[in-house]
């Protein structure tokens, strides 16, 4: 079956169905919540509750946005009601979550570049987690959900010029973090970090 | 232009989202601008680094199961996915909310009353009294004009485990703000029963004498049903406060 026939039968209460979409988006909604949330306790309560949702919401679900689309939101909705009832503790994320990077240089990483790449990971990974809530939500669902702008803007239900804003400030909330840890000094090729505010305009 | 204006564009650059010809301007400034080179720099190799980290987390052992345990579950009730149609009826029937109404607040202050006390005994006449509503119910179940109505699945509240809680600290009873009639109430956390359930769920809403802990979709969902119906309800408390929110007609 499909995935649509998956979701017009799982509509009419096939709870079998259901469950095959659950096991096809299991690892995005808990990675998707866990980025969000920060720990894996929180994360799972967050990914059942998305689940749930969608379970209860799927006879009204018309299928315009696409039905994994529509699931990250509920998990970002989720996930958001759960950060802003505060019931999340901010935890550490495995280093080890699989993925390649994409924009390396094509030549191989040197011994010690290849340790401050891991060493810049794991800060980016720690400095997430500093961010405030309204920053590292769009930031986890652009960069690690790889949503566009305008899914952006639904799930958190604000205007495109707002995503792009936020995902600026996010971005640059994130590189002062990195700065202020010493993360992002002598790491990059110009070496240029210390000159952040200097000749700006 | 101000440097913060690039920084958007340089977002917007690293998201393939920047137009070819602000592309250009970005390219120029920068020529110029060192700081905004480095700035540059850094959010690649912030991208990068992120890049690296994506990818899946494996869920944890048993997520599927525990959702699906769920699913099932109100699954096997027909129509219910957490609200289900009442069971012989077809219709709203404005009536019933009254008349469950009735049932609950009396059912509701004596499960209280009793959990208040701590008493296991005491307890067994608030069950007594969720009979009584159910039968009431289950009166008004045929009303020839019912269109559709709806009520909460089965989540009731373990009464031993209520009771539990009220033994261990009777004299921290919940606390009752009784509004003239007993027609609504406020449960605050500085109750151990409503700390102990408001973790998980933001509100209550007491139907035919049981109480049913419901979620803030469900909670809104309910509060839909009497406003459309014209039911009157009180609520109190805040998602905030983690206060209890209590409904009665």
């Amino acid at each position: 079956m499909t995935v649509e026939e998956l979701v017009r039968a799982a509509a009419g209460g096939d709870a079998d169905a259901f469950e095959q979409l659950v096991r096809l988006h299991e690892n995005k909604v808990y990675s998707l919540a866990l980025r969000m949330c920060g720990t894996p306790e929180d994360a799972a309560d967050v990914a059942q509750e998305a689940f749930l949702s969608a379970w209860r919401g799927l006879p009204s679900f018309r299928g315009e946005a696409g039905f994994a689309t529509w699931l990250y939101r509920l998990t970002a909705n989720a996930a958001i009601d759960y950060l802003r009832r505060g019931k999340h503790q901010r935890g550490e994320i495995p280093l080890d979550c699989g993925g390649t990077p994409l924009d390396l240089p094509d030549r191989e990483p040197g011994p010690q570049e290849s340790a401050e790449g891991k060493e810049l990971q794991a800060a980016v990974n720690a400095g997430l987690l500093k961010l405030s809530d309204s920053h590292r939500e769009v930031l986890v669902l652009r960069e690690f959900q790889e949503l566009s702008y305008d899914e952006i803007a639904q799930i958190l239900q604000i205007d495109l010029g707002t995503v792009k804003s936020r995902i600026s400030r996010a971005r640059s909330a994130l590189r002062k973090i990195l700065l202020d840890s010493g993360n992002l000094s002598g790491y990059l090729p110009s070496n240029h970090t210390g000159t952040t505010k200097e000749g700006r305009s | 232009m101000r440097c913060a204006e690039y920084e958007d564009m340089i977002s917007a650059f690293i998201d393939g989202a920047l137009a070819e010809e602000d592309c250009e301007l970005l390219m120029e400034h920068m020529a110029g601008c060192t700081a905004c080179q480095n700035y540059f720099n850094d959010q690649i190799a912030i991208h990068n680094a992120i890049s690296a980290l994506r990818g899946e987390i494996q869920a944890p052992d048993g997520l599927a199961e525990s959702v699906m345990t769920s699913v099932r579950r109100s699954a096997a009730s027909p129509g219910s996915r957490g609200l289900r149609p009442l069971a012989g009826c077809r219709g709203r029937a404005p009536a019933r909310w009254a008349v469950l109404a009735a049932c609950c607040t009396l059912a509701a202050l004596g499960m209280w009353a009793a959990i208040g006390r701590g008493g296991a005994g005491q307890m067994q006449m608030a069950v007594t009294n969720t009979a009584a509503g159910e039968g009431a119910d289950a009166g008004i179940a045929d009303a020839p004009e019912a269109e559709e109505s709806y009520y909460f699945e089965d989540r009731s509240v373990d009464p031993a485990a209520a009771s539990e809680y009220a033994m261990a600290d009777s004299a921290a009873a919940p606390k009752f703000a009784e509004t003239g009639s007993a027609a609504s109430a406020t449960l605050t956390t500085a109750s151990p029963v409503a700390g102990a359930w408001v973790e998980d769920y933001l509100g209550t809403a007491w139907v035919a004498g049981s109480v049913y802990k419901l979620t803030a979709a469900e909670f809104d969902e309910l509060k839909a049903i009497l406003e459309e119906a014209g039911e009157v309800y009180t609520e109190s408390g805040t998602m905030e406060s983690e206060s209890f929110l209590l409904i009665f007609g």
